[in-house]
């Protein structure tokens, strides 16, 4: 599989599956099988031979990563387990809504999965700590009730 | 009023009642080239809120924020007064003071 111009062209059916594996958990595959996708759509343009995976098969890989990604954009469950026990109930939705969006749009792209989990983790606790402070009392009881059903 | 008071209820101030948690520290980022914490806007926030300086409702649903709510701030009329009284202190304290520096 490489880029020519304007576009993916797959070479061989060995070829772009050994590609396709080896890519297979890259964050920035979304694009690529978008483009790809676009290029077998437009099959007419290219010879019979020339594509080794067929639409539909695009089609199933590109949902794949999409939903592949979309939960590697979520927060960490953990994270999000331990702001649920301890912020007070009336803040959580604004905290947690703050926090993913710090998570999604700075951290993850700017410090990586990893790192970005575990700054999402101390924000929590910081933010925790500062907020119950202000309350003044645990909501961990129902946090954790919340947390089991949610 | 402390330093970090005045200085939420002014981005406050700035944002016009679209600020929330998030863009208030940016905006404070910006002007004063200081990096906050979201916990310290949290709990200011909390505090001007119990004054009666600002407002606060809850916003829309956005998907960038995992379908969670955003708590908008709005300055209220005592918050106003508060910052007007505090520029007049701030005034009237400068005025008549000799350039910093001259003293030396």
């Amino acid at each position: 599989m490489n880029t020519g111009t304007g576009g993916w062209h797959l070479s061989s059916s060995a070829d772009a599956a050994a590609q396709v594996a080896a890519l297979w958990h890259r964050r920035n595959m979304v694009a690529h099988f978008a483009a790809a996708a676009t290029v077998l759509g437009s099959s007419s343009a290219l010879t019979a031979d020339a594509i080794v995976i067929h639409t539909a098969d695009v089609v199933e890989i590109y949902a794949k990563v999409q939903s592949t990604n979309a939960q590697a954009d979520e927060p960490p469950s953990l994270g999000v387990g331990l702001a649920l026990f301890l912020l007070p109930a009336n803040r959580q939705d604004e905290v947690l809504g703050d926090l993913h969006e710090l998570y999604v749009t700075r951290w993850l792209p700017k410090l990586g999965p990893r790192k970005a989990n575990w700054c999402y983790a101390w924000h929590v606790i910081l933010s925790s700590t500062i907020l119950l402070r202000i309350f003044g009392g645990l909501s961990c009881l129902g946090g954790l009730w919340r947390f089991f059903i949610h | 009023m402390g330093d970090f008071e005045r200085a939420v209820l002014l981005a406050v101030l700035h944002l016009q009642g679209q600020g929330y948690a998030l863009t208030i520290g940016d905006e404070i980022e910006r002007r004063a080239g200081k990096a906050v914490s979201l916990g310290a806007i949290y709990a200011t926030l909390d505090r001007l809120q119990r004054k009666g300086y600002v407002s606060s409702k809850l916003g829309e649903a956005t998907p960038e924020r995992g379908g969670k709510k955003k708590r908008h701030y709005r300055i209220e009329a005592p918050g106003e007064r508060a910052l007007r009284d505090t520029l007049s202190v701030h005034d009237r304290m400068w005025a008549g003071a000799p350039p910093i520096g001259a003293t030396a």
